[in-house]
Parts: structure tokens; sequence; C-alpha cells
């Protein structure tokens, strides 16, 4: 496991970009051009850029290693080829987003109309500002395809296709994500996991592997096992604070050190020591596989049938939390330890 | 060192009087969350729980333990057992159901400072002082919990007693105990040993002399009296073993073992199967 960091991004899609694994075709005639795009590719974290100056090399490019986005000069040792660049990827590889990068304005048109996901024209003051930003979300793009793709071939055929010619929103990206986390932790959670999904999960940075050690985490300090298993779930320092009502900065000394001075309170060393009663219980619940703890601490209305349901149900566990405070934190143990 | 002379009670189930010498160990499957010295002993879980125990009420402090690591492994699988059964009757998520088939716990052997004034629950003399329905029978009923022996509870602590040993519902040989008040005071702080354990409930057609399959509650028919153990490391196993902190000191590292009490003619070679 990666040293302490809780994402910064909480509930909502919960991207762990550090840990994002893409690769980027880079096909451009001009050296220049090419080596201060490929410097500009490789500063985002966990990209391999892999480049051509020709047709004929991009296309073996494309056939040697998975992409996730290509960006593409129209025009190539004179002569237009983006035409029939788009009509190779659209055709053979679907999946990969596709931006064409040109200094013809005038083509903005054409590569739209033949398949281009975004065309974007050459500034003459080199700014790669604007580029920067649409190859990360053409990156996503291409992967959210892939991931979407694998659903479809998991049963979920309900699943909007993501955009041909745009690039995705992040309202779309959620429903992605909360899909596929869903669906990735279920079918582990019934021993039947799809390798694929959560190798793309993976590399999308959506998913963490972990691999769990029993013995030493048993072994740990009652602050450093909440701190672990807050980072399994996936909860953020300001919700763990915001459940206690103390200040993101005392929280993390407690989970630092084992103490603070606002935990001199006995309540809410109390309420600490239950928070890791519920947390464990959702540890066991995960057969002891924090890789679908996530999906268990978010997850609401999992106990339709149930004829006790937990008090989080409706919620979701981390959400009933957040929202309930120490009470939640109280109601949910006499919950769990009924069971 | 395990002595089976640091538990003081009557084997002639004669007198109620019993304690729990200087020296004594205490063993306890914690969860591994709550693994620690200081938090072995508290009974904080039982006061927090709207569940009730075979000598607490709900919210009841109340500590369980053994001098027998059997007797532990025993009784959590009948627990387990019956969580699995109660959680497919009350439709629980599958990913619930499945589960309650495997636990990871810590093996705590606990070295104390004398506690006395127990009550030794299998004696003649509680069934005359305390209660006529605690009887050689019925302090065995193999249930979870049952009224009377709550109202048995009440009474010892009433009385000022510290706590009640008494046989396994379990397993056969050695005794539980429990304890009625805070004793973190009473562990010995120089004696530290805990073992990882995993606890599985396993199916009914399990053959024993092959290795442990998969259980799935969905599939399998769960096995109504047996259930498997592994210690997960040898080494804290066999150091256990040469500090003789363990009752019984050969228990194989793996095995499955009843969870009904039953005689065995060599022990514990015939009480585990591994």
């Amino acid at each position: 496991m990666p040293d302490y960091d809780f994402p910064n991004e909480g509930y909502g899609v919960a991207v762990v970009t550090s840990a994002i694994s893409t690769q980027v075709a880079l096909l451009d005639d001009e050296a220049e051009e090419l080596e201060k795009l490929r410097v500009e590719l490789a500063s985002f974290p966990g990209t391999t850029v892999h480049e051509a100056t020709d047709y004929k090399g991009f296309r073996k490019l494309i056939e040697s290693f998975q992409f996730d986005a290509a960006s593409i000069d129209w025009e190539l040792h004179g002569v237009e080829k983006g035409k029939e660049i788009l009509g190779f990827l659209r055709k053979d590889y679907p999946e990969i987003a596709r931006v064409v990068f040109t200094k013809h304005e005038r083509r903005k048109k054409d590569a739209m109309l033949y398949g281009a996901d975004v065309c974007l024209i050459k500034r003459l003051d080199d700014d790669l500002n604007e580029y920067h930003d649409v190859m990360e979300r053409a990156v996503r793009l291409g992967l959210a395809r892939r991931i979407v793709k694998q659903l479809r071939q998991l049963g979920h055929s309900d699943l909007t296709d993501p955009p041909a010619g745009a690039l995705l929103d992040e309202e779309s990206e959620i429903v992605i994500f909360e899909t596929a986390i869903q669906t990735a932790s279920a079918r582990r959670l019934e021993g039947r996991e799809d390798t694929d999904l959560r190798a793309l999960l993976l590399r999308r940075g959506w998913w963490r592997e972990i691999d769990f050690n029993g013995s030493s985490y048993a072994r740990s300090a009652k602050h450093q096992k909440v701190r672990l298993l807050a980072e399994y779930v996936n909860a953020s320092l300001d919700e763990l604070a915001t459940i206690f009502g103390v200040s993101p900065q005392a929280f993390e000394t407690m989970l630092q050190e084992g103490n603070s001075a606002e935990f001199a309170d006995r309540t809410l060393m109390d309420a600490f020591d239950r928070l890791l009663s519920v947390m464990g219980y959702v540890l066991r619940l995960s057969g002891y596989d924090p890789e679908v703890m996530p999906y268990l601490w978010r997850a609401h209305d999992l106990y339709d049938r149930r004829l006790e349901k937990p008090p989080w149900d409706e919620l979701g566990l981390g959400k009933y939390l957040d929202t309930h405070g120490l009470r939640g934190i109280y109601e949910s143990l006499i919950w769990i330890r009924g069971h | 060192m395990y002595s089976e002379d640091a538990y003081e009670y009557d084997r002639n189930h004669d007198s109620y009087v019993a304690k729990l010498r200087d020296g004594a160990l205490l063993y306890r499957l914690a969860s591994m969350q709550h693994c620690s010295r200081e938090d072995a002993l508290t009974g904080a879980g039982s006061l927090e729980a709207p569940v009730k125990g075979r000598f607490n009420t709900a919210q009841q402090r109340t500590t369980y333990c053994t001098n027998n690591v059997l007797v532990c492994i025993a009784e959590v699988l009948f627990h387990m057992y019956r969580r699995a059964l109660r959680a497919i009757e009350n439709r629980a998520p599958a990913h619930e159901i499945r589960a309650t088939m495997r636990e990871k716990r810590c093996l705590l052997v606990l070295r104390i400072h004398e506690i006395d004034g127990m009550v030794y629950a299998d004696s003649k003399d509680v069934a005359l002082d305390f209660d006529p329905r605690v009887c050689g029978a019925s302090v065995v009923f193999p249930d979870p919990y049952y009224k009377f022996l709550w109202e048995f509870g009440d009474e010892v602590r009433s009385r000022g007693k510290k706590g009640i040993l008494y046989p396994s519902a379990r397993h056969l040989n050695d005794v539980c105990i429990a304890l009625f008040y805070d004793e973190t005071e009473r562990i010995d702080p120089n004696f530290d040993i805990a073992l990882d354990i995993e606890l599985r409930l396993v199916a009914e057609d399990q053959d024993y002399t092959q290795p442990l399959r998969s259980c799935d509650p969905f599939d399998d028919k769960l096995h109504a009296t047996m259930g498997y153990y592994c210690f997960t490391n040898s080494t804290e196993l066999e150091n256990a073993r040469t500090a003789i902190a363990l009752n019984p000191l050969d228990i194989p590292a793996s095995g499955m073992v009843d969870f009904v009490r039953r005689q065995y003619r060599a022990y514990p070679a015939h009480a585990v199967c591994s």
C-alpha cells in the first residue's frame, strides 16, 4: 500500500489519478513538434507515449500496443492523411480517442466529419494548455469506451456509449464509474471476478490493488487500523472529521499519532473505537478483500430484501455516518453487533 | 506456562467455590480490530451489544474466555454457524451470507493474576444455593442462551461474584470462563502471545482426508457439527508451544473440530481431524 494519502475527491468519481496507467500514440512528421508534444504528454501521470512520424509507422504502432488516445497530425510530409487515419482508427480501433492536432484551420470541419473526437488548431505562440487539457480528457474517453465495451459484454446493455465527436462529460463519467465499480465489486464478492474489467479499472485509477496482510494489521495500533481502513474504504479526511465534528487537522493528528487534544474527550475516543469496529465489519463483509471495501462503504439499498435492514442502507454506510455523526456510528454498531 | 492447577474448581462437582490462580492462562479469540491486551478483558463489546450471551443479557458487561484453545475455537465456530443460518433466514444479501463462512481472528493468550470469587456452575451447590434449574444437564443446554441462565448470571453478579466457570456446550473438555467486570488490571503485562487464526464453516460432504474446499452456502449444505480452523503463522504457533502456553499443547496447526460435545478416546488427537 502507498503511504497514507487520502484521495481528494471523496464520494464523487473517486478518481485516484496518480494510479492511472495509459498509453498515447503520437503522430507528427515534424521532429521539433514531435518532441514538444511528447514532453507535454509524458508529463501526464502514468502515461506512456509512443510516437510515429508517418502513417505506416503509425499503423504499426497502433497494432502493437493498446492505446487509449491518439494525437494525429492531419498533414504528413506534405500529404493530407487525416481522413485515412481517422477511417482506419474508427474501423479497427474505435475505442481509441482521436484528437486531430493541425495547423489547417480549414480542415477542422473535415476532421470532425471523418471521425475525430476533437480537432485542435495549433497555436502560433506554441501554447499547449488547451492541448494538454484535451489530451488528458481524451485518454479518459478512450478508457471509458473500453470499460463500457467490457460492461456491455457483462450484460450492461443499457449503458450509453461514450460520445463520438466529443469528450466525455463528468456526469457520464460518474455513471460509468459507478456501474463499473458496482459490477466489478459485486462479481468479485461472488467469486466470479472479470479480470479484464479489473485490469481496465486499475489502468483508469478507479481500482487499487491491495495485498492485505491480516497479521500486521491485527498487530497495529488502533489509530493505525482506522487510518488503514479509512484508506481502504476511500474515505476522505474531511468526511471523517465531519463525522466526529472536529477539524481535519485534529483528525489527522489522531490518525497519525493516536491522540489529539480534541480527542481528549472520552465521547470522541469511544466513538473512534466504535468506528474501528464498524470499519472492521466492512472488512469482514468484504471477505478480507479491501479492494471491494470502497463499494461496500458507499453502496446503498443492498439490503432490499433483508427483514431487518441496517440503519445505513438507504444512504450507504459512508454517507450515513457523514450525515448522522457520532450517533450514526453508535446506531450502526448496535445493528452490527445485533446481527 | 499452562497448568491445570491454575483453575481452581471442584472437579467432583460439589462445591461452587472457584477461582483463577495467579499465572492462569486465559484464551480468547478476539476480533482483528480489538486484539490488544488493553481490550481483551474489558467486557466492553457486550456493553454495546443488543444481543444476549449465555450469562449476559443485552448491554451487560461480560468477557467470555476459556482455559482450552479448542473450546474457544468450537464456541466461535458454533456462533459462526448460527449467524450463517440467521443471515439466510433474514434474507441478508448474498455477500453478507458468504461473509459468514470465514473469519480471521487473533487467539490471545493472557496470563492473569489471581481472580477470586468465581462460581463454578457445574456443581451441586449451585443448584442448592443459586438456582435449582442450573444442573448437570441444563448447564450445557445446546442453544446459545436461556432465560434462566441470565437470571443465574444476575444472581451471581448480585452476590458480588466476579464470574462463572462452566462447561462448554460445544466441547467436552475443560471450562469456559465468563468474567463480569473489567479485569484488564489482572492481566500480566509481561506475557504477550497472540496467534493469527482463521476459522471456516465447511460443507457437509467435506472429506476430512482431503484439503479443505471452499464452501458456498448457496450450493452446499453447511456442516452442522464441525468447522475448520488454521493457525496461519506456524512460527508463532511453535513459539507458543515452546512457551508451554497452549492447552492442549499438541493442538494441530489446522484441522476440523466438532462444535458439539463429544467423548474423545485420545485427546486432542481424536478431537481434531487434520
